[in-house]
């Protein structure tokens, strides 16, 4: 809260270094600017691209292949991507999927494409595709235990048996109750990592585009960067962020005590 | 990375307040009692030695080059020690980092700062003025600044601002764009060359959306506005206007057959020199004229790697040591800049294998046996010797032609 009162407070010219005084200026050009909508819309998408396909790899690694997840190799290698930092996994898509990576040197090998040129782009693109398999890459592992947990804490499996004496068939039961079950208890999780994706940094930075621009690199942008008379913008935006973060957390609270009840 | 923290951290006070408000009050508590005064500066050399010994010293400097590393870290730190016991601490930090710590410290009216001395450019020197966040004027009180031409106006003017004793020279740099003579056996030398260059080999330029970026941006602007010093002096929004027209329009005639085409650009050098290692592009460029041979050495780029300057000029400029206006040891720091505007450190730094960057010296006021050595200096080899371009350098712009760059590069180039 006392950093949002001070960013309050920097974005009317309040405070700062080089601040003139009260002034709507700020608010006014970064509303009227545009950069900031696309950019949260941008993140919004990536985020949700990114959130639907670890949450769907990983409840079915989790429901179907709940066996192979207690072995020690598999285990291990499902879960390696857990102590990953965010910035070498992006090293890591690069060097895969860049029009000079493996990816792209095997295709080549194999005759598949004359040039690297000729090989799709999937890093630095618009579609940020890069951007969305590295999250997913550091999120299914994350979600696989989770819902692994969830599975065994709340006895699910005592539920789909009961489901099951009662004549529902294996899809009922997961489509009625396991799965809207591990998703309601996750729910916190796949909030925060909602706001995580959108809020990223180092890995947009590497594999995005120049434009459009997910939040945290056009904000870093506008904060570090050499017109210092561009800070009360950032400030502005970086609350336009918070806002919009609060906004989630509350209509997805409200969601789940409205599913709970 | 601001988001990242900043999201969990709203959403944790959204749940938490009244534990977090206590955390900060104790943070600001401890702040307010590690608040101290930085001590008097001394008035003669012989006394700043004296205060300045025995103490450690705090630098802040970029640190991605590992050769600009092993220089401090195996060359000043050692002789920093051995003359005066000075404990040189090296921090990591650019531009923008040592520009946010000064102001966050002088917005939270911090007197004593976290720094003593930073490595900055014309564009941090710029910045730090406007906050007052320079110590100065200090460089008149080292021995060794009897041993810089200060007329020069590559070394006394910083984009287009007098330095008046708030910076002191460190190297002297020019802006090269790094070829690979293997894919690229002619480089195009001129404007219309790299025009026709890249329209023939598409895909294999692009430039960088950074300060590096916008320094080439100058030097074409300078070249479309007449060349030479048509730039020089204050801000021209009517000259700015005219050349950056011609400027975009040139840029917009690349724009297609640049690299991804066109519709993004790599975020500085280290990333275009990776791209032009794996022939992603056919060229990089650097601020630092020698740049190439450090990177040959690093084996970050094949030997086959080369430099050329356009014929119509690149950017020459200084890299400065500056003091923190609060730095709580101003002695020890201007003993360590003295020693670094030294014969023997300036020399070290000068060769390739060391360094490659260029003196600050002027080797007409060298005692004679420096001289001989420093006009031994083992040549360069991939980098075009430095005679050679000095004939080519241009100044660097008022800073407002920068911002203005960065701007109008998003707006008519990025986002159209």
């Amino acid at each position: 809260m006392i950093s949002a009162a001070y960013s309050l407070l920097y974005s009317l010219g309040l405070t700062g270094l080089l601040s003139q005084g009260w002034t709507l200026t700020y608010w006014q050009q970064v509303v009227t600017d545009g950069n900031i909508w696309i950019s949260l819309l941008y993140s919004l998408a990536i985020a949700l691209s990114a959130m639907g396909i670890s949450l769907t790899a990983a409840l079915y690694l989790s429901l179907r292949h709940k066996a192979a997840l207690q072995q020690k190799t598999t285990a291990y290698l499902l879960f390696l991507p857990l102590g990953i930092p965010a910035v070498v996994a992006a090293f890591f898509t690069y060097q895969m999927l860049a029009p000079s990576g493996l990816l792209s040197r095997v295709s080549y090998a194999w005759g598949l494409s004359e040039s690297a040129a000729q090989f799709p782009s999937l890093v630095n693109d618009s579609l940020a595709i890069g951007i969305v398999i590295t999250h997913i890459i550091l999120a299914i592992p994350y979600f696989t235990v989770l819902f692994n947990n969830i599975y065994l804490s709340e006895n699910v499996a005592d539920l789909e048996q009961v489901s099951n004496n009662l004549g529902s068939t294996r899809r009922q039961t997961l489509r009625v109750i396991v799965i809207p079950l591990l998703l309601k208890r996750a729910m916190a999780s796949i909030v925060m990592f909602l706001i995580f994706v959108m809020g990223s940094y180092e890995i947009p930075l590497l594999l995005g585009v120049s434009d459009p621009r997910m939040l945290s690199p056009l904000i870093a942008d506008k904060m570090f960067r050499f017109d210092l008379t561009d800070k009360p913008e950032a400030h502005a935006m970086l609350l336009i962020y918070l806002l919009s973060v609060i906004a989630i957390n509350l209509f997805v609270l409200k969601r789940t005590r409205l599913y709970a009840s | 990375m601001i988001l990242a923290v900043a999201a969990p951290v709203a959403t944790a006070l959204y749940m938490n307040m009244k534990k977090y408000i206590l955390i900060f009050g104790l943070f600001l508590l401890v702040a307010a009692c590690r608040q101290q005064d930085a001590a008097p500066v001394p008035s003669t050399w012989e006394e700043m030695v004296a205060a300045g010994s025995n103490t450690t010293v705090h630098l802040m400097m970029w640190q991605g080059d590992p050769f600009i590393n092993s220089y401090i870290q195996q060359f000043v730190k050692p002789r920093v020690k051995e003359l005066y016991n000075i404990d040189l601490q090296v921090a990591g930090g650019q531009g923008n980092q040592i520009v946010s710590l000064l102001m966050t410290e002088k917005e939270a009216g911090k007197r004593s700062s976290a720094i003593d001395m930073m490595w900055i450019n014309g564009e941090t020197f710029y910045q730090l003025r406007q906050i007052d966040g320079l110590y100065g004027p200090f460089t008149d009180r080292l021995p060794n600044a009897a041993l810089v031409d200060w007329n020069n106006p590559f070394i006394g003017i910083d984009f287009q601002q007098p330095i008046e004793g708030y910076e002191c020279p460190w190297g002297n740099v020019q802006m090269a764009i790094i070829y690979d003579s293997l894919l690229t056996p002619q480089p195009p030398l001129t404007m219309e060359a790299l025009q026709q260059y890249v329209q023939e080999n598409p895909g294999t330029f692009t430039i960088p959306n950074d300060f590096t970026g916008m320094t080439l941006l100058k030097a074409w602007l300078i070249a479309l506005a007449g060349g030479g010093d048509a730039l020089d002096g204050p801000f021209s929004e009517e000259r700015y206007r005219k050349a950056s027209a011609l400027l975009w329009e040139y840029v917009r005639s690349l724009q297609p057959y640049m690299w991804k085409g066109g519709k993004t650009f790599p975020d500085g050098p280290a990333t275009m020199h990776k791209l032009l290692a794996n022939g992603e592009i056919h060229f990089s460029m650097s601020n630092n004229d020698g740049e190439v041979d450090n990177k040959v050495l690093q084996q970050l780029l094949p030997p086959t790697a080369r430099a050329f300057v356009f014929s119509s000029g690149t950017i020459q400029n200084a890299h400065y040591m500056g003091i923190a206006q609060g730095a709580p040891n101003k002695a020890g720091a201007m003993l360590v800049i003295n020693f670094l505007l030294s014969p023997e450190a300036q020399y070290h730094k000068l060769q390739p294998a060391v360094w490659g960057d260029g003196t600050v010296l002027d080797r007409n006021r060298l005692p004679e046996e420096w001289q001989e050595k420093f006009n031994n200096v083992p040549g360069r080899t991939y980098a075009p010797q430095r005679s050679a371009i000095d004939s080519l350098a241009l100044m660097e712009l008022a800073p407002e032609y920068m911002i203005r760059l960065f701007d109008d590069f998003r707006k008519e180039i990025i986002e159209k």
